[in-house]
């Protein structure tokens, strides 16, 4: 009889030493640490600054504005895009290829709207206007573009970002940007994906150009690998 | 007054007492059960996070044994509705172990419930705000706890007085057992309502899910029952009649088929349509881009559930080795359809369509064993106490140190009765 | 028990007798019970002190029960949490919804070129867990051609984006106006304010996730364990209801940052979105961006048939992909 009290006795004992011998660690894997994104990833900062003055070369006082360099040159008004001085700017706007579209031909520190009417840099938005009205409506009522800083104007000022801010005007379209870190949230395993080729079944999505579709589906299940 | 609690105090001294089977069974029981309340701790020093569980599949093994569980506790009713509403004699004494099964679910389930909080330290919180009546959780925590109680009272007011010799007044239990009648559907559809009731899920939210949960709690709990009675009468003084197990091998090969039948009309619901919110059905049944872990799970369940219904309808199961493996198969395939067949999918993939699988840690899988042998080990002693009661071995004045592999049957009147399965409990 | 299998039925009349009897011979398996008990809970010795709730956590009350005074200490409580822990001297505040304020958010799906910056930057603003990791916004890239989030790919990992052949859907909580995470939540933990925002209790939070299962948006988030934040990246302008650190075993989610919106500032996932995609406003302002875009352009939300009523729209603005040759690469040629 005592035998097998003795036993259950020993049972629980053993297990009691067991369980204060035995090392307490986390018993789960944890995923690595969220991937530092440094403070200028995630900078508010606009992504051009904001020109009210036209560019000019040169510091201080020996600065140049582009009239004094145009008012020696006079320009072809029918100049497009092979440019023999402004290299560097490609221009990659569309139908809008020609430089006095928007520049003016007499003076080139002013854009020019409606005809030949002249207006500085700081009013860009109303040269873009020109083209985009649906946009630049959305603009003037805050849909379209950044509007940082206060959504109350009563607490602080609000900022709303013009268009050359943002886009480049020789060549508007948003620039292409290198993804900061996707999620990693799970801490068994690796993440799995979702965001199967459904083509086969809908065919919306076979309207799309097959040749160039597929060569990214591909190119991306491998980077999913 | 002082007489109850030497009643009680019998009642613990007992729980000890017992031959070497008895013993090493509870030995093992509490050995699991120590096991889990040691996985516990870790799980309470480190979160949740020790668990399989992510943002993903925010619910896992602890919610689905909770929920098979509740289906275990409201199929007492089914040897209740019998005896009170029909009158049945066969099952008349065994209704307080269906009622003891009953208060022993509910243990686990809250015992599941509380280990599935992230903050236990904070559980008066919800003395203190108690969103009630918008809440669905607030009503499953109210029936829950007023079904322990009922059943709580049943059983022991019956032990109590046959303890006493005394004959029990029916003012005291009668007007109970009515109530709990209801009570037990209440809690297994209020549990149900848990899950129909939310929106953003679509595999759950179907309004076949509470008679589902109804089905297949009145297969598995009486199935359970079964295996109970198949070891009172094996070990124990306590003799069951033949008749009472074909009356609830009825009520299971029933509710088994009604089960079976609203599975097949949920599944074709979800596949005739083929509409989108069927991928949570497809990733169960069948896997989705790729990912099946469930899908071992569900067919195995289909398979048993299945097995164990051909096995019930053949006349097989009059004997008591079939009539165990039919059951144990029943109990298992409920057991993985209702809990990660039913809980987990719903999960997968997210309302935002990520696929993210899950599969319970062991630290996990300790804490749920240990609140299962927990659970069996309050059961037995549950058992353990009413059978000498009942066969009158132990009542106020009378105390008997052993009650072990008996040998003696309460009534001769049963002794003739239950001759004929003799054989078989042996 | 016994070695002999015969059964044995000893009567006993006497209680002590029985008594003593049994405890000598049961007095062992309760006391090894008692110690395996014992053993089996010591690894609670490793529990961290913040985790054993102080007499003053203990009796915190909710939120909307504190008075001044109690809200001072509790806020005073975290001053002193934060400076233990991180050596951080934490401007701890308790920012109040305005009236006449019903913030709304509106998201133009046209502009949104995936680059997550707004990710990133909610996780610095709001002090979120880096390890385990934990944010509370998604970018889905979606395939062209579907609105079912149920193909976006979370996971996407391009050398650059926007890609042509996808679209981009940021999705963070949709500060619902019949939130399904507010009825399902047992203690009232969770709630929205007279401004809109759902906002939790982070002290009173039993850590059911309920409310995670119960939301369609899958916009909340579990601490699983306790979150680990080096102490540089810590922001040490807080509020209660909103980025504060959190602890273990709680629900966080998304407050369209009220610590900073309340205050009239943007969200700070909106200030880092470099397109302009993002838009916040008072919605009861009819001149307010929000309520230009909600008049003017065809917004959509997402999964209306749940009927939750998000504050979170979406609206697309342009005609033609954005791919098609350059001159039509701005989105702007209409």
């Amino acid at each position: 009889m005592s035998g097998t009290n003795l036993s259950v006795f020993g049972v629980f004992f053993g297990l009691a030493i067991w369980f204060f011998f035995e090392p307490v660690k986390e018993p789960f894997p944890r995923a690595p640490a969220t991937a530092e994104v440094s403070a200028e990833d995630i900078s508010t900062a606009s992504r051009r600054v904001r020109m009210s003055e036209p560019p000019g070369i040169g510091e201080n006082e020996f600065r140049l504005q582009c009239q004094e360099c145009h008012k020696l040159f006079p320009s072809d008004r029918d100049v497009r895009v092979k440019l023999s001085q402004h290299e560097n700017i490609q221009l990659n706007h569309g139908l809008n290829s020609w430089c006095f579209n928007c520049h003016s031909l007499e003076d080139r520190n002013k854009l020019v709207i409606q005809g030949d009417e002249e207006i500085g840099y700081d009013r860009v938005e109303e040269l873009c206007a020109k083209c985009h009205g649906t946009v630049f409506r959305d603009w003037q009522r805050g849909m379209h573009g950044r509007t940082n800083g206060y959504w109350d104007a009563s607490l602080g000022e609000s900022k709303r970002l013009v268009c050359t801010e943002c886009h480049d005007p020789h060549s508007p379209a948003y620039p292409t940007y290198e993804p900061l870190p996707g999620p990693n949230t799970l801490r068994m395993g690796t993440p799995l994906q979702s965001g199967h080729d459904e083509r086969k079944r809908n065919p919306l999505m076979q309207w799309r150009g097959a040749t160039n579709h597929d060569s990214t589906q591909s190119q991306h299940s491998k980077e999913q690998e | 007054m002082k007489e109850y609690f030497r009643f009680l105090w019998r009642c613990f001294r007992l729980s000890f007492i017992g031959d070497r089977r008895y013993i090493a069974w509870m030995t093992f029981l509490s050995v699991v059960a120590l096991f889990g309340l040691n996985a516990y701790a870790k799980q309470l020093v480190f979160g949740l996070a020790t668990t399989g569980l992510t943002d993903q599949v925010s619910w896992g093994l602890y919610i689905a044994n909770f929920t098979f569980l509740v289906g275990m506790a409201a199929a007492a009713v089914m040897l209740v509705i019998p005896v009170y509403v029909y009158r049945n004699k066969e099952l008349h004494d065994l209704v307080i172990f269906g009622e003891l099964l009953a208060v022993a679910s509910i243990i686990m389930c809250l015992l599941f419930v509380v280990v599935d909080m992230g903050r236990v330290d904070r559980m008066h919180h919800m003395l203190l705000r108690f969103n009630f009546p918008i809440s669905m959780l607030t009503w499953d925590v109210i029936v829950l706890n007023v079904y322990l109680v009922l059943n709580l009272h049943i059983c022991g007011y019956l032990i109590y007085c046959a303890y006493m010799h005394r004959k029990p007044s029916k003012a005291f239990y009668i007007p109970f057992v009515f109530l709990a009648i209801l009570w037990a559907v209440s809690i297994h559809t209020v549990t149900a309502f848990l899950y129909v009731g939310l929106g953003g899920r679509p595999f759950w939210n179907s309004a076949i899910i509470a008679p589902r949960f109804l089905a297949s709690a009145f297969a598995a709990g009486p199935a359970f029952l079964i295996l109970t009675l198949i070891a009172l009468d094996r070990f124990t003084a306590y003799v069951v009649q033949e008749k009472a197990f074909l009356t609830l091998r009825n009520i299971v090969t029933v509710a088994m088929t009604i089960n079976m039948f609203l599975l097949g009309c949920e599944v074709f619901t979800e596949f005739y349509t083929d509409s989108a919110h069927s991928a949570s059905a497809r990733y169960l049944f069948l896997g989705l881009n790729g990912y099946h872990g469930l899908v071992p799970w569900i067919w195995s369940a289909i398979g048993m559930n299945t097995v164990a219904l051909v096995i019930l309808y053949l006349p097989l199961t009059r004997r008591r080795r079939f009539m165990s493996i039919a059951c144990a198969l029943l109990i298992v395939g409920i057991w993985i359809e209702k809990g990660m067949g039913l809980i987990v999918p719903a999960f997968i993939p997210t309302p935002l369509g990520e696929i993210v699988e899950y599969s319970p840690s062991l630290n996990e899988t300790l804490v749920s064993l240990g609140i299962w042998a927990f659970g069996l080990l309050i059961y037995t002693i549950f058992i353990r106490i009413t059978v000498p009661v009942l066969s009158g071995r132990l009542a106020v004045d009378r105390l008997y140190l052993r009650d072990a592999v008996a040998d003696l049957p309460w009534s001769a009147a049963r002794l003739s009765e239950t001759k004929g399965n003799e054989g078989s409990a042996s | 028990m016994t070695e002999d299998t015969k059964p044995e039925f000893a009567e006993v009349t006497s209680e002590r007798s029985f008594n003593r009897r049994g405890f000598l011979r049961n007095g062992l398996t309760v006391v090894g019970a008692m110690t395996a008990c014992v053993g089996a809970l010591s690894p609670l010795r490793e529990l961290d002190g913040d985790d054993i709730p102080s007499v003053e956590k203990f009796l915190q009350r909710h939120y909307k029960e504190m008075n001044g005074d109690e809200m001072a200490s509790a806020l005073d409580r975290i001053r002193r949490e934060v400076k233990k822990r991180w050596d951080i001297d934490p401007i701890v505040r308790d920012v109040r919804a305005k009236d006449g304020v019903e913030f709304v958010y509106a998201l133009n799906l046209s502009r949104c070129i995936g680059c997550r910056k707004c990710v990133h930057a909610c996780v610095e603003e709001n002090n979120q867990s880096r390890s385990p990791e934990l944010q509370y916004i998604r970018v889905l890239e979606m395939p062209r051609g579907t609105t079912d989030i149920e193909k976006g790919n979370h996971h996407y990992d391009r050398p650059t984006v926007p890609d042509d052949d996808h679209f981009y859907m940021p999705i963070q909580c949709h500060q619902c106006a019949d939130a399904p995470c507010v009825k399902v939540c047992p203690v009232e933990a969770t709630w929205t304010e007279s401004d809109g925002i759902t906002v939790i209790d982070y002290d009173w939070c039993i850590g059911c996730r309920y409310c995670e299962a119960a939301c369609p948006y899958w916009a909340r988030r579990f601490n699983y364990t306790k979150p680990e934040i080096p102490a540089a990246d810590i922001n040490p302008e807080m509020s209660y209801l909103s980025n504060r650190p959190r602890e273990k075993g709680v629900m966080e989610k998304c407050t369209f940052c009220l610590h900073r919106t309340r205050e009239g500032k943007m969200p700070a996932c909106l200030e880092v979105c470099p397109t302009g995609a993002r838009k916040f406003g008072n919605v009861l302002d009819p001149d307010s961006e929000v309520s230009q875009i909600l008049k003017n352009k065809r917004v959509f939300v997402l999964k209306e048939e749940v009927g939750t009523l998000p504050r979170f729209f979406y609206y697309f603005d342009e005609r033609y992909p954005r791919s098609e040759g350059t001159a039509e690469a701005t989105g702007e040629a209409k």
